[in-house]
């Protein structure tokens, strides 16, 4: 395309290899240079006026299918809302049981991401052709072997999720108060034998970053590279002992060295977090409300702030299981210290909590405990008010319900794990647009380059796209200053 | 090291029926619904009781790769879907021929095809229907929550059924 972008708009739409739709439109100079890059998000909304006038109890199930990728954290989320709107502890049992079906989701959501969506901007190389940037490109790398490997792995996971949630996509096990029903001790070895296998599988994932990834001097600079690295805050909650936790806890903020800013229930978020309002986009921009709306800014006196797997590791003291910790530390320690700002690192913490949950899968299906009769508490208070809070695999994720007596709701209030992002995901698609399109030189590498920075985050828009015939319109459109279409480039 | 990896406990084959009906969609989705609707209703339907021994019905909103979980083992698969195309009229449902659809390689594993997945299957000899039928619902309206079926959807929701019909009995005749 070379100097016939000079005062275009250049539009990436929809972006590939993530959850639910998304669009970036840059805008080019005179020069050819960008003037400024926007991250779209023109899904529909309005899941939060659905849930009014429904049953608190029904949210788990309702909430899980906002899409068929993370069903299980909105699902974990909601039931851990209706716990606290009811004010129902459950017992230990079923906190348990909920922690370890959630730990077996997330070493397989966290596996599909590296392998399937992320995996081939480095596995198969981020300047291959599209024909290779997919998984038999990922397989045609790593070898027929490891990729059934792979999808043996994830298939296991999900028939356990599905054995005890009821079902994979849209689990049904979650109630106030506790679980649906108690695990097994049939359930249970089948749950340690496959930890067994996602400790493996997490070890060997990790060595398959090393060896593709760690030893390519390219890649290296690119996570390393200015275009991708934003000083900002990070949030992610932590146990007791402030280590990464994905089902319960404290949510913890660092600052941009890595000092506690702020350490807080979930219940008290809305003391911590507020929403800021953009015209170009649906997305709501959350921020640190100490710190005010700063605009899209990085540093000690901004209020932008990342989740997801680089920011849980950022926000926290460490990993709760000692394989993860191991991991932790080498990454710490190649990547000079903590935290770690560089936005592509987000695939190396993202394997790391991949180990983590596959050890904490071990732990939770090797303790007694969890095979008890105990399984729930009935909720026997007034429901009125009730927030839950969980880690999804893309970061915090927040739902926030209200009700009448009966426990009818009467508002609900989602804040996602991508929201939480969404101000950081805009700087750094502006930046990698920024450093990476010069001069009007646009080409299908440099956009994927654009796009890389996106996917570093995992960002999931919530829809239940499909497709027959895997013919997915990626149009890039170049547009003048007037809006008219000048170009238009299909990359299917 | 990967050859010192543990083989997950997994069974590609544990199918107890030969044929597959998979309803595709998102129920709060207003029209999106369609395919599941199809399926759950051929389920329920009197006219499906002679089939239902060969015939597994499934309900699914995933996509992509994951599909593959769905399809393998079994020897032949009707998808049923919604569509939402300019190209074809609501109110009725449609066949599309699978060998009509292009070999493509879709950018994300999110979005791979049917034929992306047949040949990730036989690239990595995972058992692959031999024949896979797509029943289509063209619709109005595939994207508002919490909306309630079109009309037309409706009526193609019934045409769907009585493709799906059409194509068990045949491939019973054949089966038995």
């Amino acid at each position: 395309m070379g100097a016939s972008n000079m005062g275009k708009t250049v539009t990436i739409d929809p972006i590939t290899r993530l959850e639910g739709h998304g669009k970036i439109e840059i805008f080019l100079d005179d020069s050819g240079n960008v003037e400024r890059a926007y991250m779209q998000v023109p899904e529909l909304r309005g899941f939060e006026q659905f849930a009014v006038g429904r049953p608190a109890e029904d949210m788990p199930q309702i909430t899980s299918r906002i899409c068929g990728v993370c069903p299980t954290a909105h699902h974990m989320a909601a039931t851990k809302c209706v716990d606290h709107l009811y004010r129902v502890d459950p017992p230990s049992t079923a906190k348990k049981i909920r922690e370890l079906i959630y730990s077996t989701f997330f070493v397989e959501d966290h596996a599909l991401h590296f392998y399937f969506l992320g995996g081939p901007d480095f596995v198969v190389g981020p300047t291959a052709s599209k024909a290779e940037r997919n998984i038999l490109g990922v397989i045609g790398k790593v070898g027929v072997e490891v990729g059934k490997h792979v999808i043996a792995v994830r298939k296991q996971l999900r028939e356990l999720i599905s054995l005890s949630g009821g079902k994979v996509v849209h689990p049904v096990f979650g109630l106030p108060g506790g679980v649906a029903k108690p695990l097994t001790k049939e359930d249970q070895k089948k749950f340690q034998d496959a930890a067994k296998v996602a400790i493996e599988f997490g070890l060997f994932t990790l060595q398959v970053f090393r060896d593709i990834v760690l030893k390519n001097s390219a890649y290296v600079d690119a996570i390393l590279s200015d275009g991708f690295t934003h000083k900002t805050y990070y949030m992610g909650m932590v146990d007791a002992n402030k280590k990464v936790n994905f089902y319960d806890g404290y949510l913890r903020v660092v600052d941009p060295n890595g000092n506690e800013f702020a350490y807080f229930p979930n219940q008290d978020y809305l003391d911590h977090i507020a929403e800021h309002v953009e015209p170009w986009s649906y997305m709501k921009f959350t921020y640190l409300k100490k710190n005010g709306w700063t605009g899209f800014t990085e540093g000690n006196l901004s209020g932008v702030y990342a989740v997801a797997p680089l920011a849980r590791l950022n926000a926290s003291l460490g990993m709760a299981t000692p394989k993860a910790q191991e991991a932790h530390d080498e990454m710490y320690s190649t990547l000079k210290g903590k935290p770690v700002h560089h936005t592509l690192a987000n695939h190396w913490a993202r394997l790391i909590e991949l180990l983590y949950a596959a050890e904490r899968m071990d732990e939770l299906a090797n303790d007694d405990e969890i095979v008890g009769s105990n399984y729930r508490t009935i909720p026997t208070n007034i429901p009125k008010e009730g927030v839950g809070v969980v880690e999804a695999p893309r970061g915090t994720l927040i739902h926030h319900y209200k009700s009448d007596e009966r426990g009818i709701l009467t508002g609900a209030s989602l804040i996602v794990a991508t929201q939480n992002n969404a101000a950081r995901i805009a700087m750094s698609v502006d930046k990698a647009a920024k450093t990476l399109i010069k001069n009007g030189v646009v080409n299908d590498g440099l956009l994927n380059q654009v796009e890389m920075a996106f996917r570093a985050y995992d960002p999931c828009y919530g829809c239940a796209t499909h497709t027959l015939n895997g013919e997915i319109p990626i149009v890039i459109t170049i547009r003048n200053q007037k809006g008219e279409i000048v170009q238009q480039i299909n990359r299917t | 090291m990967f050859n010192r990896l543990t083989e997950p406990k997994i069974d590609h084959l544990r199918r107890t029926k030969p044929f597959l009906i998979l309803g595709l969609g998102n129920e709060l989705l207003a029209d999106d619904a369609a395919g599941i609707l199809v399926v759950k209703e051929l389920a329920s339907s009197f006219f499906f009781q002679p089939f239902e021994p060969f015939f597994e019905t499934v309900l699914c909103s995933e996509s992509g790769v994951t599909l593959l979980d769905y399809f393998s083992g079994y020897q032949k698969a009707i998808v049923v879907d919604s569509i939402h195309s300019p190209n074809y009229p609501v109110g009725e449902s449609i066949e599309i021929p699978i060998d009509n659809l292009q070999v493509t390689y879709a950018p994300s594993p999110h979005y791979s095809g049917l034929t992306e997945l047949q040949q990730l299957a036989k690239e990595m000899d995972i058992p692959f229907p031999n024949e896979i039928r797509i029943v289509a619902i063209p619709v109005e309206d595939p994207y508002t929550i919490g909306k309630p079926l079109s009309e037309s959807t409706y009526l193609g929701i019934q045409s769907a059924k009585n493709k799906c019909l059409a194509i068990a009995e045949s491939w019973i005749k054949s089966y038995c």
